[in-house]
């Protein structure tokens, strides 16, 4: 599993042995260049978080600032309610996470190991639906969660996330199902198990690691939504993160400082999650294109 | 033998209801997820093609009026705007996001000293909330305080600063900037992999035949990657086709409708003026290309996961 994505020891070179040293220069050139470009933007979001102000606006801006403050941090969560809009990002992240994964878990099931009429085009309408751009669907959605009264609550981000979380965590769970030989769950039915025992006691121990992979990148999803939070949330008590942080943008009065203290707060958890859930999501995506 | 053709009688009967057993739980399982998909994504397209063809504003009872909002939307003066701008966002966006994912991945498969880590580094903007990607650069991008106006000042390259986000021929530039930093580590991951399933004997043999470093390239590694490039740049046409975060945090669409994307268009009509027929219109002339795209991919996968299996 981890190994897949490291080169076997013997690895050939694409750019031919005879010209090595012009080669590898050529190679360190271009990771320099990106690691710079990559990490510059980071870089400055860090800096300014800690930065003071007198070293973010004016003529005074130094690279690396000689001081440094915890204040921007402290101006984000006790003055722009920066904590209101992380636990409200918590809660819809949670429960969202928490519902779509039973759902995708059944679904994902029945499409994998049961046998019955239409379960190939439900399959196959599953990565469809995923694939529907929430752009084409949000004003519809607007009308839907107003006629049910759900316009500013948090049940109407929890209840429209369910549109992208649904399919995406129910694709990504077809796949790992599919990686487990079912020979042990016969076994557990030949031993008296129902199918719900044999999926419960037997499969779904050996799932693990997928559902675990499946949910956080779930949660990472609904963190990270904008345009739904943007539209169906219009008062600043129920605002999630994203939403809540870019609305700090204005026009005559710097906020960069605590906007950037709120950036890091947003942006580290989902950065460390991906990171170490990233390998399933690739091996998926990797598994079915590469191995044509 | 009449033993035996009874047990055979009842197995196949007890088939018969195992399997129609089988068919009801599956079904059943599936009833939860189904009903949000039904619910969330097939109601609400149907609706929002009904709502196309009427004058429905927010609070107030609609009435048909035929293909009025197509021909409005047409004949809207930034209509070939908006579709140019969103066409050059996702269209170059994803050619320039596949090149230079390429040549990292070219070069991430080469060995050299702490590559693990360096991998690992490449790949973070990839794990940035959108959100957050757009706030940095809006950020560095501003015309007073920003990094590239400070930096580009202080090494003389520019005398004043330069209004990046302000001015109509900076505006998509900057945008697009972010949308490839911000994508481009997909396409790295997705090609690495790739690579690292091309069978070395290829090489090898390519090699001993006298090939050039970019024969090889041409003639083994890019033949070898096209599943992978067809699938990530389609998935990333879909995605890129429908930023909306990105825009609305950076430019809100301007200056003067200079990055104003379809989402954008959708979103200042249907919910800053409230004229849902007119954005529902705009959301429906976009289906086609969408789900026409969409279902290629969709069977593409399909195809590919079977063969896999």
């Amino acid at each position: 599993m981890q190994g897949t994505l490291e080169a076997p020891a013997h690895s050939r070179s694409l750019l031919g042995s005879s010209r090595g040293r012009t080669k590898r220069i050529v190679v360190y050139a271009t990771i320099i260049f990106y690691l710079f470009v990559v990490l510059l933007p980071l870089y400055w979001m860090v800096r300014s978080s800690i930065a003071e102000n007198d070293q973010m606006y004016g003529t005074t801006i130094e690279f690396f600032p000689k001081k440094f403050t915890l204040a921007q941090f402290d101006a984000a969560i006790n003055k722009w309610k920066f904590g209101l809009f992380l636990s409200n990002s918590v809660a819809v992240g949670l429960v969202t996470t928490i519902l779509t994964t039973v759902m995708a878990t059944l679904a994902a099931y029945s499409l994998v190991r049961l046998r019955f009429p239409g379960r190939a085009a439900l399959a196959r309408s599953v990565l469809f639906v995923y694939l529907i751009p929430g752009g084409l669907l949000f004003i519809p959605l607007f009308m839907i969660m107003q006629r049910l009264g759900l316009l500013n609550s948090q049940l109407a981000l929890v209840v429209s996330y369910q549109t992208f979380a649904i399919p995406f965590c129910t694709w990504m769970l077809i796949g790992y199902f599919k990686g487990i030989p079912p020979e042990m769950e016969e076994a557990a039915q030949i031993d008296g198990a129902s199918r719900l025992q044999s999926m419960f006691l037997v499969l779904l121990p050996m799932a693990a690691p997928g559902l675990v992979a499946a949910a956080v990148f779930t949660f990472t999803l609904a963190w990270n939504e904008f345009l739904f939070a943007l539209v169906f949330i219009t008062s600043e008590s129920f605002r999630t993160l994203p939403v809540g942080l870019a609305g700090l943008i204005r026009g005559d009065i710097y906020l960069w400082g605590p906007m950037m203290a709120g950036s890091v707060l947003a942006a580290v958890p989902v950065m460390v999650l991906y990171t170490l859930a990233n390998r399933m999501l690739v091996q998926g995506l990797a598994a079915g294109a590469v191995k044509g | 033998m009449s033993v035996s053709g009874a047990v055979l009688r009842r197995t196949r009967y007890n088939d018969m209801t195992a399997r129609h057993k089988e068919w009801v739980l599956g079904y059943a399982m599936l009833v939860p997820a189904f009903f949000f998909i039904v619910g969330l994504i097939a109601y609400p397209a149907a609706w929002a093609m009904y709502l196309s063809f009427t004058d429905k504003v927010i609070g107030q009872p609609e009435k048909f009026v035929g293909f009025q909002n197509y021909v409005w939307l047409t004949q809207w003066p930034n209509f070939g705007g908006m579709i140019w701008n969103t066409l050059l966002l996702a269209v170059v966006g994803v050619a320039l996001k596949a090149f230079v994912g390429m040549t990292m991945a070219l070069a991430l498969n080469e060995q050299f000293v702490g590559r693990t880590v360096i991998r690992a580094l490449l790949f973070l903007p990839w794990t940035v909330p959108a959100f957050v990607a757009g706030l940095i650069w809006r950020w560095m991008y501003d015309d007073q305080n920003g990094l590239f106006n400070w930096a580009l000042m202080g090494m003389g390259l520019i005398g004043e600063p330069i209004s990046w986000l302000g001015t109509t021929t900076w505006a998509m530039p900057a945008v697009m900037s972010v949308v490839i930093w911000k994508g481009f580590p997909f396409f790295a991951i997705a090609y690495l992999a790739g690579m690292q399933a091309i069978p070395s004997e290829q090489y090898e043999a390519a090699e001993v035949d006298g090939a050039s470093a970019w024969q090889r390239f041409l003639y083994i590694t890019l033949p070898g990657l096209r599943h992978v490039m067809l699938i990530t740049c389609m998935l990333s046409l879909i995605w890129t086709a429908n930023t909306f975060d990105l825009v609305f945090i950076m430019t809100r669409g301007g200056p003067s409708n200079a990055t104003e994307v379809f989402t954008m268009l959708i979103y200042e009509q249907g919910i800053r003026n409230g004229r849902i027929g007119e954005a529902s219109t705009a959301a429906m002339m976009a289906m086609p290309v969408f789900a026409g795209l969409i279902i290629i991919l969709t069977r593409y996968l399909q195809d590919k996961d079977e063969e896999r299996a």
